[in-house]
């Protein structure tokens, strides 16, 4: 199975995130070093991803209607989830319960929409499918 | 729902990733389908038992509830 066009997209813009971050890294000298590496980190894992079936590390497709079904599944749930927890929030400072800054709750609301997402896939793609 | 995919792919001597291959899914995908774990689309179905040279009804067994 030979490379397609978004494995080498992906595989340009890792580039791309590396070069990027070298390039802050040498020019500017007051940020942060957490985004430096947040943008190596991601550079490395879109290389890493668009250059795997080049090196013979991914046979077959990177999707089919199975894999679609699932990942739609799991977006749903994670919506879902995320919505949950944004109106428990909203309740919580309601009530005066809990006091939290905007960021900390994008903070959180990110960190929830992630987790549940990954943590579907996960778990829909063992189970194998969804009816 | 049951399937004869395991019994006519070894019928054509065909391993799952070339069975996968042939029909453009991954491999899990045929492992789920033989394991009738997975309902697959009226294409797939129709891929698959082309690949295998059956009509659809020999190579997917459809039970009524």
């Amino acid at each position: 199975m030979e490379t397609t066009k978004t494995d080498k997209i992906i595989g340009v813009l890792g580039i791309f995130f590396c070069v990027g971050a070298v390039a802050l890294l040498m020019t500017t000298e007051t940020i942060d070093i957490t985004i430096i590496l947040a943008l190596l980190v991601a550079g490395v894992i879109c290389i890493v991803t668009g250059f795997s079936r080049c090196l013979g590390y991914r046979k077959g497709p990177r999707t089919d209607e199975r894999t679609r079904k699932l990942s739609a599944f799991a977006a749903t749930y994670s919506w879902f989830i995320t919505f949950m927890l944004v109106n428990i929030l909203f309740l919580l400072d309601y009530f005066g319960r809990l006091t939290i800054t905007v960021s900390q709750t994008l903070g959180v609301i990110f960190f929830i929409m992630l987790v549940t997402m990954f943590g579907m896939s996960a778990y829909l793609k063992q189970k194998g499918y969804v009816e | 729902m049951k399937t004869r995919i395991k019994e006519l792919r070894a019928r054509y001597d065909l391993t799952q990733e070339e069975l996968a291959k042939k029909v453009g899914v991954r491999r899990e995908t045929i492992v789920f389908l033989e394991k009738g774990r997975y309902n697959p689309s009226l294409k797939l179905a129709y891929d698959v038992a082309k690949v295998l040279k059956s009509d659809i009804e020999e190579v997917f067994i459809f039970e009524e509830d």
